[in-house]
């Protein structure tokens, strides 16, 4: 069983995950019937399930070492495993939008991420910032979770706007959810990630306060960037809680979609800059590699 | 069986005869009774829409369906018009064409919105107050449920029912649900008061549209419509008030000039706060200034643009056409095959036993002087003695099923049982 389960790997629920985007863009194309959204959904839930028994076996075989999902790669898959579980959600309870075409390809972004982060870890084993930790990454997976959805319901917007201000029959073609749904959704998302990525960003100063020994300085360009994000997220709260046209139409679109690319190019940031994280116990560490890990980060 | 379908519809008459000919509930379930009395072995549907008048009668008996003069005539005496006047102008279809005709209507292909789906509840209701009155028996209900599974297959296995092609059911079906999930709480305001407004308003009431006010120069249009509809009634001088609490316009009035300027609607913007506004202009000459639907989180949509997607409409429906005859094809063919075997049935399997009957004696007969034959010698006789029968059969057989098909077997049914004596 373990065996079997060892087998599946993130090129089996990626293939699955590209395979249902791919159909979703010939069901728009080609305007097929019904049937074609079962395909979709179908290939969705089957990446899905193997994807879950991926984590599962991830999570079993990691709890004998003492540390569940300590790894970058495990955070991106698990970002992508909740995103696709949210397409699935709304794909089923619409079946005639075709939201996958901007919803399928976030989990596969992620994937990728994931792919190329290898096994660099979030922390190192029995760290004692390990729970403020957790709760940071915690929170700002969920954010950045609710954040993609927000930046996807944003673009679905601003097409179907597109469309609607060109008098494109909204039936025909691509099918997306009314204006005034994608913009509840958008500013939904929107509230939920800022609060998140907020309180998350809030439990990495934490973590850094509790470190004994500073791992990562408050100069660091990762940290400035933080803060920078930190600000705006405030700051577009703020300025949609006190001025009412940001609530409504291209605005709260405009803000979500900016909020969504912060965190993206703040993905970026870490994954590219070498402040991922260290590298797994059983690689050999160099005097230079004994740097601590970025623990301030977005995880 | 025996079907036959006499009536008119908005292809071959004038609105004045479908109005003269036309049935209430009441007077349709008189109408059945009466034909029912007068024919008792028919049994009948009367469909009464606004596009069409429609009697089908069906006879499972050897009695015969009244003659197409006799339905004819009576539904000219229920309504004490001269049958001589009306019978030139009704259709008359048999048999196939007489099923073919009830599928099309029920699946909406024959109606003057093609694929609009009222039409198959009004085909169910008729069969239903048949059904009521004791006018529909076995018969009608075998045809009226296949009409049912045609009108399904049609739906569900074609694109004609899926495009709107009038410029008020584009509006409201296609594009409103663009921009609302639903209009249960929008605040829908409707200027002017006239036959595009009414019916506009008709199907923002059927998408659950509930906050409605109208607004027109004359205040009693505006009333009288909400009598016929629903909503309430504004002042004229109010018309910017509403304009700023509306989520979805509907604009129909006969001015010559624009009622909405840009600057008008500028100031109006101002307390919307941007909110999305949904606006139908769909009057000739426009009412609302064009430049209005640059204006951000508005969305104006003229005659034109909608006139381009009702045609767009009609030729998806129409590519759509092929798909639905061959259903029909296909639904009248199982159809006829199975009222064949309905009423063909017995007769043959009685033509068969006979037949049998007559080759076992014969057989008897033969083997009995044929004692020194041997067992394949006999199998040989057996088998030639099949064959024989079914050849001989074969041919009164096939022309009965194709006697089927076209739908009158009944001739030759009668001509079969006389020529070999079966007596059911």
């Amino acid at each position: 069983m373990i065996d079997w389960l060892n087998r599946i790997t993130e090129t089996c629920f990626f293939a699955s995950y590209a395979l249902a985007w791919a159909l979703e863009l010939l069901r728009i194309l080609f305007l097929r019937p019904p049937r074609f959204w079962s395909l979709v959904v179908g290939l969705t839930m089957a990446g899905w399930l193997a994807q879950t028994l991926f984590l599962w076996s991830r999570a079993t075989a990691e709890l004998s070492d003492g540390t569940v999902f300590a790894s970058w790669s495990d955070w991106l898959v698990i970002t992508s495993w909740v995103i696709a579980l949210a397409y699935l959600i709304l794909a089923v309870r619409r079946p005639r939008n075709g939201m996958g075409l901007f919803m399928l390809p976030l989990p596969l972004i992620f994937i990728s991420l994931a792919l190329l982060q290898g096994n660099v870890q979030t922390f190192p084993r029995g760290d004692a910032a390990g729970i403020w930790g957790r709760i940071h990454g915690s929170l700002l997976l969920a954010g950045t979770v609710a954040a993609m959805l927000g930046f996807s319901g944003g673009v679905m917007y601003l097409v179907q706007s597109y469309r609607l201000k060109r008098k494109w029959s909204p039936q025909s073609g691509l099918q997306l959810p009314s204006l005034e749904w994608l913009q509840r959704f958008s500013r939904e998302t929107s509230y939920v990630s800022s609060g998140l990525l907020l309180l998350g960003l809030f439990a990495g100063v934490i973590v850094k306060l509790n470190q004994p020994v500073a791992m990562v300085a408050w100069t660091d360009p990762l940290v400035l960037w933080s803060a920078v994000l930190f600000l705006w997220l405030a700051s577009v709260t703020l300025f949609e809680w006190r001025y009412r046209p940001a609530r409504k139409g291209h605005k709260v679109i405009y803000l979500t979609i900016a909020s969504g690319a912060l965190l993206g190019v703040s993905l970026l940031i870490i994954f590219f800059s070498g402040h991922a994280g260290v590298p797994p116990p059983n690689q050999t560490v160099r005097a230079t590699d004994s740097l601590p890990p970025p623990i301030d980060s977005l995880r | 069986m025996q079907v036959r379908v006499v009536g008119c519809s908005h292809h071959n008459s004038s609105v004045e005869l479908r109005e003269q000919l036309a049935f209430n509930e009441t007077q349709a379930r008189q109408a059945l009774a009466q034909f029912r009395s007068q024919y008792p072995s028919a049994e009948a549907v009367l469909l009464s829409t606004c596009n069409r008048v429609e009697l089908y009668a069906t006879v499972d008996s050897a009695g015969g369906v009244p003659s197409a003069e006799s339905m004819s005539r009576f539904l000219g005496e229920f309504h004490g018009l001269d049958a001589g006047l009306i019978t030139d102008a009704l259709f008359v279809h048999d048999a196939r064409a007489a099923i073919y005709h009830l599928f099309t209507v029920a699946a909406s292909m024959d109606s003057m919105v093609v694929g609009e789906p009222q039409i198959l509840a009004q085909v169910k209701q008729a069969y239903e107050w048949s059904l009521a009155g004791k006018s529909a028996g076995p018969s009608m209900h075998a045809v009226f449920q296949a009409a049912n599974r045609v009108a399904k297959r049609v739906t569900t296995e074609t694109a004609i029912h899926r495009k709107r092609v009038s410029i008020p059911s584009v509006a409201v079906g296609d594009f409103a649900r663009g921009f609302f999930e639903t209009l249960e709480k929008k605040q829908v305001l409707v200027i002017g008061a006239g036959e595009m407004a009414e019916e506009t308003l008709r199907y923002l009431i059927d998408e659950g549209a509930r906050r409605i006010t109208i607004v027109n120069r004359h205040r009693e249009r505006s009333e009288r419509l909400v009598e016929r509809t629903t909503g309430q009634v504004a002042d004229w001088d109010q018309l910017f008030e509403w304009l700023v609490r509306a989520d979805l316009v509907v604009s129909t009035t006969g001015a010559s000039e624009p009622i909405v300027q840009l600057e008008d609607f500028q100031r109006v913007a101002a307390d919307r706060f941007q909110r999305l506004l949904f606006v139908l202009d769909l009057a000739v000459p426009r009412d609302f200034d064009p430049q209005i639907g640059s204006q951000p989180n508005v969305y104006l949509y003229s005659v034109d643009d909608l006139s381009q997607v009702c045609e767009q409409n009609r030729q998806q429906r129409q590519h759509a056409w092929p798909a639905a005859e061959k259903i029909v094809e296909q639904e009248v063919d199982r159809l006829m095959t199975e009222l064949y075997h309905r009423s063909t049935g017995p007769a043959i399997r009685q033509l068969r036993a006979q037949a049998d009957n007559v080759k076992d004696e014969e057989l008897s007969r033969l083997m009995n002087k044929l004692r020194d034959a041997d067992d394949r010698t006999r199998q040989e006789i057996q088998q030639f003695a099949d064959r024989l029968v079914n050849k001989l059969l074969h041919p009164p057989l096939e022309s009965l099923r194709d006697e089927s098909a076209r739908g009158s077997p009944q001739g030759l049914l009668d001509a079969l049982k006389r020529l070999f004596q079966i007596r059911e």
